[in-house]
């Protein structure tokens, strides 16, 4: 029997197992207290960070990043806690977070779309990202987040079945149990049979992979990539790529989860690797032809660091892969497009192994730019050094283990699902984050969680650990 | 049934695990980046910890160098002669005020006013966008520093903005902002200050750009001079401001420079100034004219005169060349050549030939000749030289003098300077032990003096030299022919000579004092060797007095003193060998001399190079230079507090007696009173003298005021207040008393000439005394009563 079938006789065992579960345990069991407290910590160390980062700007003292962040975060907490109480999935409940899904995605993307025109919207640094609406300001992609996960989550589940190529069955089982250089002969056989009744059959090993692929992107994804594509349009207007970025790698995160097949998990691999190095490959070109011009400049005189950073400009296009040739070149540039760059590596540098004492951090007297958003980590580093900053990456670390380990404990399907999601997109920001800053990829606007200013991301994070502790209600008390 | 729960299991089983295995592997996935990136962490953080946070450090902070105060140079009696003062330049950033659209007019008016700088000029400075540093006023003081930094906080606009961003959509508070000059800046540094100007320039040198000691003592003692720059290191933000709770603050103190005390006496080397420059003019001397005064005793230089061709540079600025020399320098067109020429004459004039040119010291290295001759025992006192004009040397032309001095002593060949009798002289030492004397005065190396780097000699090879077969060189030497010395040189071995037979490095700094300490240096510091014995000494010095006292020298004479010394005339045979024939012959006439002979305390050496033919005196030594070593040591020595032992004669001629004119015709008593050296003024116009005051057989000062009266008078019943004249010189302390309608005559020891000034006078100031009552003087050398007169 193949997997397909087991499952399509199975198709309801998501609700029958959770009602199962609900017989064994009927009561609401509490909710997980180690993911909790690890994120309660978290958030009492990023604010102590955001605090120190943020009180001064320009030569003067001002404490109102830290204020709002400080009145928002108790409300939140309690909101957070008030939202471990809707459950993840429940059949017999009305109010749940998979019922709420879909109509969660899309108010979502309708504020985004908000905030690219209309009375809310408010253009700042070039960017349309925020939704003002009287004294509160917001920026609803971090909401596209915790959308794209329940409404893949939810369709994951509902489809009844896992994702498969479209017209594939899978092979007997009997198959898959022969030798490798058997199932080449057998392969050879069938090859050979098919081009004796026609020659172009001898472009089938080429056309079949792809058209397999294809057909299973267009088919089987359908539904996925149209969601993504509609989330994602309004950030391309915004531009916010970042988010665009972590979004689009939240969403395949949780496609993973749900069961992409292994080799679509390596062709998409593969392809993004060539894709990268295409790309590094590209930008070292610009650079070469940028050099060249700046060593012909400097035959006659010496240019000044601004000429430089203007030829670094003209040479290098389209002007995102300047993110990249300064990612490989941090060295070149240091007060033009790679500043924010070496100023992130000397605040982290100069921490040492225990640090410059908290507070105490220099680099954050307008040195270092985006100290309280992107950057805050850096001066986290500098203050505290090494060894505070592989305590907090430690922190991290459980966090995201303990949030993993709760998608292996839950019940049903679904809540693993959203569960997985949302940890992953703990993980992924908290990576992006640090590597950014410590220039170990091409720098991009991505923040720290708990750490980090803004309200919208506060909520949207704290909410996450919300959707995560209702989750670990469902795991049977014994497995704790 | 049961088939089919077992089957329902299985699914949920293989599906739970599948996903389990998906969420593991993300997770491992995770760990590896968090690994990988704690490792990156370790990697910034611990491994290139001093690579980054000294790159950090560095960016973070600002240096400020505080300059070390250069030490203060004084003279031997603790006066100023250079000294270092904090000023500030201006300095304007036109590229930056063009930035920030500073209103420069207004600018360079309000700068204008306080920096008394045309305000076109700041204007046309400010307008230069294109660069980056113009200095608006250089070296401006702490008051006008002080308006300057007023002003440049001062706001020139004022512009109520509201707060960028999303702050005006709320509604941000307006708030006022102040634009102030940015582009002007003060920047702190020190200007050396020379008290004296050109006083004893080649002695103490200046200060180059750099802030650097350049020839003199400023050079050799510049390590000393200029201590040790401190800094500021402060912390700064990111927009180049002070940071905010700047603790941080690292000060290293700047070690002030230590001062310098020099041997030398800023009178002394003013007396000697005043007469080199006497000289040159009084003689046309065209190449400059130097002097030398030293202790002899120990080689302390007293004064050191240098009077280049070029004239004498002001160390407050050492660039500016003498107008007439600029102007034809000017005229060159070629600009490289130009600046070349510029330079060159600048060095000349910087240079001290003192130390650095050798010359042929002509008759006056006879005191050397002298001197080994009587150390060695060769002769003494009672040989006799016979000189037919003429002598007969191997290898040379015959050796002759001007006349045939016929047979002499020792003492009279030494008065006549004779060059047959030194020529003979120097055949009994015999040429080798001569060569060894020579190299045992120094002579043959550098001098080692603290006033510069100096040269030594160029002399014959040994083996030239003591050639037995050709003795022209050896000859030659005996009376200062055939070789290059340099003055101080020749100054230094005179010294041993005279001085005690103890040869000493000629040095000008007494002191080094620092914060730690002083560091004072003893004679035996500088002491080289003994080259002759104090008795021999003793005895050439008594040979050198027959010279002024009876021989060449007779110019230098000083009453009251006994002066010894030695004439010298040299011809110059290297720069006229290259010059056509016909062309005058140049010479440097030089004359040594030192007193007391019975204990030197100052030995002057003067040159003259190339005087006049035209003057109407001989180009000998002993005509123009020895009259004017005379007038120095006429200034110095009573000033120097050298107590004069005078004869009989010399004071009898102090005071003259007032003859008895009543009775007499005005015309008779006039002649009778003008035949003693007195001035007369007769009142009233009567036939006879009735009365005269002072009154007949009163001893007054030379060139005093007698008054006769032709008519009954009641003028000597008047009472006068007696003046104060201490502190003045002989001439203006008769000139007070005789206004005060008093009489001056001398009492005791120093002679009233030269510098000696009035220390005692028998009527105190301030007492009433009759009109024509003899205010008795007398003087000495109080040396801080003379400094206020020769300031003036």
């Amino acid at each position: 029997m193949t997997e397909y079938t087991a499952y399509k006789n199975n198709r309801d065992s998501a609700e029958e197992q959770f009602q199962r579960s609900l017989a064994e345990n009927p009561n609401y069991r509490k909710s997980d207290v180690p993911f909790f407290l690890l994120s309660l910590i978290l958030l009492i160390i990023g604010l102590a960070a955001l605090l120190s980062a943020s009180f001064v700007d320009k030569n003067r003292i001002t404490f109102d990043v830290i204020i709002k962040q400080l009145v928002a975060a108790p409300l939140v907490v309690v909101a957070m806690y008030l939202a471990s109480f809707i459950p993840v999935s429940r059949l017999d409940k009305k109010l749940t977070f998979r019922n709420l899904s879909l109509i969660f995605w899309a108010v979502a993307v309708v504020l985004t779309f908000l905030t690219l025109r209309g009375p809310f919207s408010v253009a700042s640094n070039g960017a349309r990202r925020w939704l003002v609406i009287g004294p509160v300001r917001f920026q609803p992609s971090e909401l596209i987040k915790i959308g794209v996960i329940l409404v893949f989550a939810d369709k994951l589940c509902r489809n009844g079945r896992p994702l498969y190529y479209t017209g594939e069955e899978r092979p007997a089982e009997e198959y898959t149990r022969i030798l490798f250089i058997r199932r080449i002969v057998i392969w050879w056989r069938s090859f050979k049979d098919a081009l004796s009744h026609s020659p172009l059959m001898v472009l089938y090993p080429i056309v079949w992979p792809i058209k397999t692929f294809l057909r299973f992107f267009c088919y089987t994804l359908f539904p996925y990539n149209f969601v993504l594509i509609i989330s994602l349009i309004p950030l391309a207007i915004q531009p916010h790529m970042s988010a665009a970025i972590i979004i689009a790698a939240i969403a395949v995160c949780v496609l993973i989860i749900g069961g992409l097949p292994k080799k679509t998990i390596a062709v998409c691999a593969v392809i993004v690797g060539v894709a990268a190095a295409v790309v590094v490959v590209l930008a070292n070109n610009q650079y070469k032809a940028a050099e060249e011009r700046i060593e012909l400049e400097r035959q006659t005189r010496e240019p000044s660091a601004n000429e430089i950073s203007a030829i670094y400009a003209e040479e290098i296009k389209p002007y995102q892969l300047m993110r990249v040739v300064f990612w490989l070149h941090p060295d070149k540039d240091p007060s033009g497009a790679s500043y924010q760059t070496n100023m992130s590596l000397l605040a982290i540098g100069s921490g040492g192994l225990t640090g410059v004492g908290y507070l105490q951090s220099r680099m954050k007297f307008n040195y270092l730019p985006e100290k309280q958003n992107d950057y805050v980590f850096s001066i986290f580093c500098e203050e505290t050094g090494f060894l505070g900053a592989i305590t907090v990456m430690f922190v991290f670390a459980l966090f995201v283990w303990r949030g993993f380990w709760i998608a292996r404990h839950v019940r049903d399907r679904h809540t693993a699902i959203v569960v997985a999601g949302i940890v992953s997109m703990f993980a992924l920001q908290i990576l992006f984050n640090i590597a950014v800053i410590t220039n170990t990829i091409p720098s991009t606007g991505i923040s720290l969680p708990f750490f980090s200013s803004g309200l919208s991301a506060l909520v949207t994070q704290l909410l996450g650990v919300g959707i995560v502790l209702s989750a670990s209600r469902t795991i049977p008390e014994y497995e704790f | 049934m049961k088939r089919t729960k077992k089957k329902i299991r299985k699914t949920e089983a293989l599906i739970n695990k599948s996903q389990r295995i998906r969420v593991t592997v993300l997770y491992v996935f995770a760990i590896v980046a968090f690994l990988g990136l704690g490792y990156r962490l370790f990697d910034l953080q611990v491994m290139r910890y001093d690579e980054l946070s000294d790159k950090a450090i560095q960016r973070q902070t600002r240096d400020t160098t505080v300059t070390a105060q250069r030490g203060t140079i004084y003279d031997r009696q603790g006066r100023l002669l250079a000294m270092s003062a904090s000023v500030y330049n201006v300095v304007i950033d036109p590229n930056k005020a063009m930035l920030n659209k500073e209103p420069v007019e207004d600018l360079a008016q309000g700068l204008a006013d306080i920096l008394g700088v045309p305000a076109e000029e700041i204007l046309e400075k400010a307008l230069k966008t294109d660069t980056n540093s113009q200095d608006l006023k250089k070296f401006v003081d702490a008051d006008t520093e002080a308006l300057v930094r007023e002003f440049l906080l001062k706001p020139y606009k004022e512009e109520v903005v509201l707060e960028k961003g999303i702050e005006k959509i709320i509604g941000g508070k307006p708030q006022i902002k102040a634009y102030r000059y940015q582009s002007v800046s003060l920047q702190p540094t020190v200007k050396r200050f020379y008290t004296s100007g050109t006083l004893a320039a080649h002695i103490i040198g200046f200060v180059n750009s750099e802030n650097k000691g350049a020839y003199g003592v400023e050079q050799t003692y510049n390590k000393e001079l200029s201590g040790q720059d401190g800094k500021v290191i402060s912390l700064t933000n990111g927009l180049g401001d002070e940071m905010l709770f700047n603790d941080y603050e690292n000060y290293f103190a700047a070690v002030t420079g230590s001062d310098l005390v020099l041997t030398i006496d800023r009178n002394i080397q003013q007396y000697m100034e005043k007469y080199v420059a006497q000289a040159i003019t009084r003689y046309g001397v065209a190449k400059g004219a130097a002097a030398i005064a030293v202790d002899p005793r120990t080689n302390e230089i007293l004064a050191m005169v240098n009077y280049t061709a070029n004239g004498v540079y002001d160390p407050n600025s050492p660039n500016d060349l003498p107008e007439s020399l600029q102007i034809q320098l000017d005229a060159i067109k070629d600009e490289a050549q130009r600046n070349k020429a510029i330079k060159d004459a600048q060095e000349e004039m910087w240079k001290n030939r003192l130390i650095t040119d050798g010359y042929e010291p002509g008759s006056v290295f006879k005191i050397i000749t002298l001197a080994a001759a009587l150390e060695e025992g060769v002769v003494d006192e009672n040989t006799g030289f016979y000189c037919s004009g003429s002598y007969d040397v191997p290898g040379r032309p015959p050796v002759t003098c001007v006349t045939a001095h016929g047979q002499q002593t020792l003492a009279e060949a030494v008065a006549h300077s004779c060059n047959v009798s030194f020529v003979k002289m120097a055949q009994k030492i015999g040429a080798a032990k001569f060569y060894e004397y020579i190299r045992a005065f120094g002579l043959m190396e550098r001098t080692g003096t603290d006033i510069g780097r100096d040269e030594s000699g160029t002399w014959w090879a040994d083996s030239v030299f003591c050639d037995p077969k050709n003795q022209s060189s050896f000859a030659a030497t005996a009376f200062g022919q055939t070789f290059e010395i340099t003055p101080m040189q020749m100054v230094t071995a005179a010294a041993a000579a005279i001085g005690g037979g103890k040869l000493y490095t000629p040095h000008a700094v007494l002191e080094v004092l620092s914060a730690s300490g002083a560091d004072i240096k003893g004679d035996s510091d500088f002491l080289v060797r003994q080259v002759i014995s104090e008795r021999t000494s003793q005895r050439v010095r008594a040979l050198l007095e027959g010279v002024v006292a009876t021989g060449s020298g007779k110019q230098a004479q000083v009453a009251g003193y006994k002066v010894g010394g030695k004439t010298g005339t040299a011809e110059k045979t290297k720069e006229q060998a290259g010059k056509p024939e016909g062309t005058p012959k140049e010479y440097i006439v030089s004359f040594y001399g030192f007193a007391p002979t019975d204990n030197p305390q100052i030995a002057i050496l003067l040159l003259l190079d190339t005087p006049s033919a035209n003057t109407g005196v001989q180009i000998y030594g002993g005509t123009m230079a020895a009259p004017i070593v005379g007038a120095m040591l006429a200034d110095i020595l009573p000033y120097m507090g050298v107590e004069p032992s005078y004869s009989e004669r010399q004071l009898a001629a102090l005071n003259v007696t007032v003859p008895r004119m009543s009775g007499e015709t005005p015309d008779k008593a006039k002649s009778l009173a003008e035949a003693e050296g007195l001035i007369v003024n007769i009142i009233g116009n009567g036939e006879t003298v009735v009365s005269q005051i002072p009154k007949a057989g009163e001893k007054l000062m030379p060139g005093s005021t007698v008054i006769i009266y032709t008519t009954e008078n009641e003028d000597t019943q008047k009472k006068v207040t007696v003046p104060d004249v201490r502190g003045l010189t002989a001439a203006k302390a008769r000139k007070k008393l005789e206004e005060a309608g008093l009489c001056a005559s001398t009492q005791g020891g120093f002679l009233p000439t030269g510098s000696a000034l009035v220390t005692y006078q028998s009527v105190s100031p301030g007492q009433t005394a009759y009109r024509g009552t003899i205010i008795g003087v007398s003087f000495g050398s109080d040396a801080s009563s003379a400094v206020e007169v020769v300031k003036n």
